[in-house]
């Protein structure tokens, strides 16, 4: 169901005059909670702020096609979700092709922290995330990190509640051992 | 001894096989009715139920914090920046649009153009040197120049060459309404048609 407040905001993005205004709030309230979704995928701050931007230049250029069905959190992740994978495997094709070596790249963001704050277990959390399937790691985050529900999760990503619900299962436990092999 | 009765040899045994094969292949078990309705949503319910992170003890106390830093202003100035960009696109749009509908313009003035040096072509073509005498020409028959479906290319463009033939055909597949032709047709003159053809 959409609220009140999202009706009301959505009728100001379906109106050429109220359109630009709309669309700062839009930012606005979303521009975080996309901002770390999409960062936990990409990792380098460069990079997630590369895909928050086209994330909100493709809303932008997509207002009229957004018919207010779905909720638009929904649909944000959504478009967030696929320009944060195609981003990935845009600079994984790069690195296949030899202009970018991968491993150079991922050994850059594992060791220089990834401007990774807090104390070291947060660190080992990170390394850890980053040791799932890219798919698993995306719903570990969206779960763990974002408190999404199965519901909205099986929106943005297409995937049967079931399934998420043992993907979520399956990277609790190999985020579990992995830490409990290197917790001190 | 060895027990014969599980060597391949007495599992081939065509006898028991005959006898196993008498036997109506029907399961023995029965499960309770509606058992497998709803089973996968029953499995799932509990997965839910058991979170678990209550099975990770290591994973729960760790607080969820972001850990990933942002540079200083970074949400402040990120509105402005979108703003800005969405901006430059809506002006960068507009201006595509009148530069597509110039362009259309122009098109429709070159279509009209080469529907004329057709014409020329054909009254030429029917004995007419004349061009100006193209005026003598009915409009029907005009407006059935312009039909490109029913027009006899060959005809028409004898004596073109190759290049001018390839911008004209290239340019008949745009379509052009009967007012547009009359209207163009009133405002276009020999020096269009030299445009048009040194036009790419």
């Amino acid at each position: 169901m959409v609220a009140t407040g999202e009706k009301e905001l959505i009728l100001s993005l379906q109106n050429p005059l109220e359109r630009e205004a709309a669309f700062g709030r839009l930012v606005i309230q979303y521009q975080k909670v996309l901002y770390y979704h999409i960062r936990r995928l990409v990792l380098l701050h460069e990079d997630a702020d590369d895909v928050l931007q086209n994330t909100f230049l493709k809303v932008w250029r997509n207002l009229d096609s957004f018919r207010g069905d779905a909720a638009i959190k929904t649909w944000l992740y959504r478009i967030a979700t696929n320009e944060a994978l195609s981003f990935i495997a845009q600079k994984k094709r790069r690195a296949t092709d030899g202009i970018e070596s991968l491993e150079n790249d991922l050994g850059h963001s594992m060791n220089q922290g990834r401007d990774v704050s807090g104390e070291e277990i947060q660190h080992k959390l990170q390394r850890a995330v980053e040791t799932l399937p890219e798919r698993q790691r995306l719903v570990f985050n969206m779960r763990y990190y974002d408190d999404m529900r199965y519901e909205e999760m099986s929106d943005v990503l297409g995937v049967t509640e079931g399934a998420l619900k043992a993907s979520y299962h399956h990277a609790v436990k190999k985020i579990e051992s992995y830490l409990t092999g290197i917790h001190p | 001894m060895k027990d014969q009765s599980y060597t391949p040899e007495a599992m081939e045994d065509p006898e028991e096989s005959a006898l196993l094969r008498s036997i109506a292949r029907k399961e023995p078990y029965e499960a309770p009715e509606g058992y497998f309705e709803g089973l996968e949503n029953r499995i799932f319910s509990l997965i839910d139920e058991a979170d678990p992170l209550s099975a990770a003890p290591i994973l729960s106390s760790i607080p969820k914090n972001s850990s990933f830093t942002v540079p200083e202003g970074y949400f402040e100035a990120f509105p402005e920046r979108m703003t800005r960009l969405v901006r430059q696109e809506t002006t960068g749009s507009r201006v595509r649009k009148l530069w597509q509908s110039r362009t259309q313009v122009w098109f429709s003035a070159g279509m009209a153009a080469a529907i004329s040096l057709l014409i020329m072509y054909a009254a030429v073509s029917f004995g007419k040197n004349d061009p100006a005498g193209l005026e003598g020409i009915p409009t029907e028959d005009l407006m059935a120049a312009a039909d490109v479906e029913h027009m006899d290319l060959d005809l028409l463009t004898e004596g073109m060459d190759e290049n001018d033939l390839n911008r004209l055909r290239q340019r008949m597949r745009y379509p052009i309404t009967e007012d547009e032709y009359t209207t163009l047709l009133n405002h276009l003159d020999a020096e269009d048609f030299e445009s048009l053809l040194s036009e790419e």
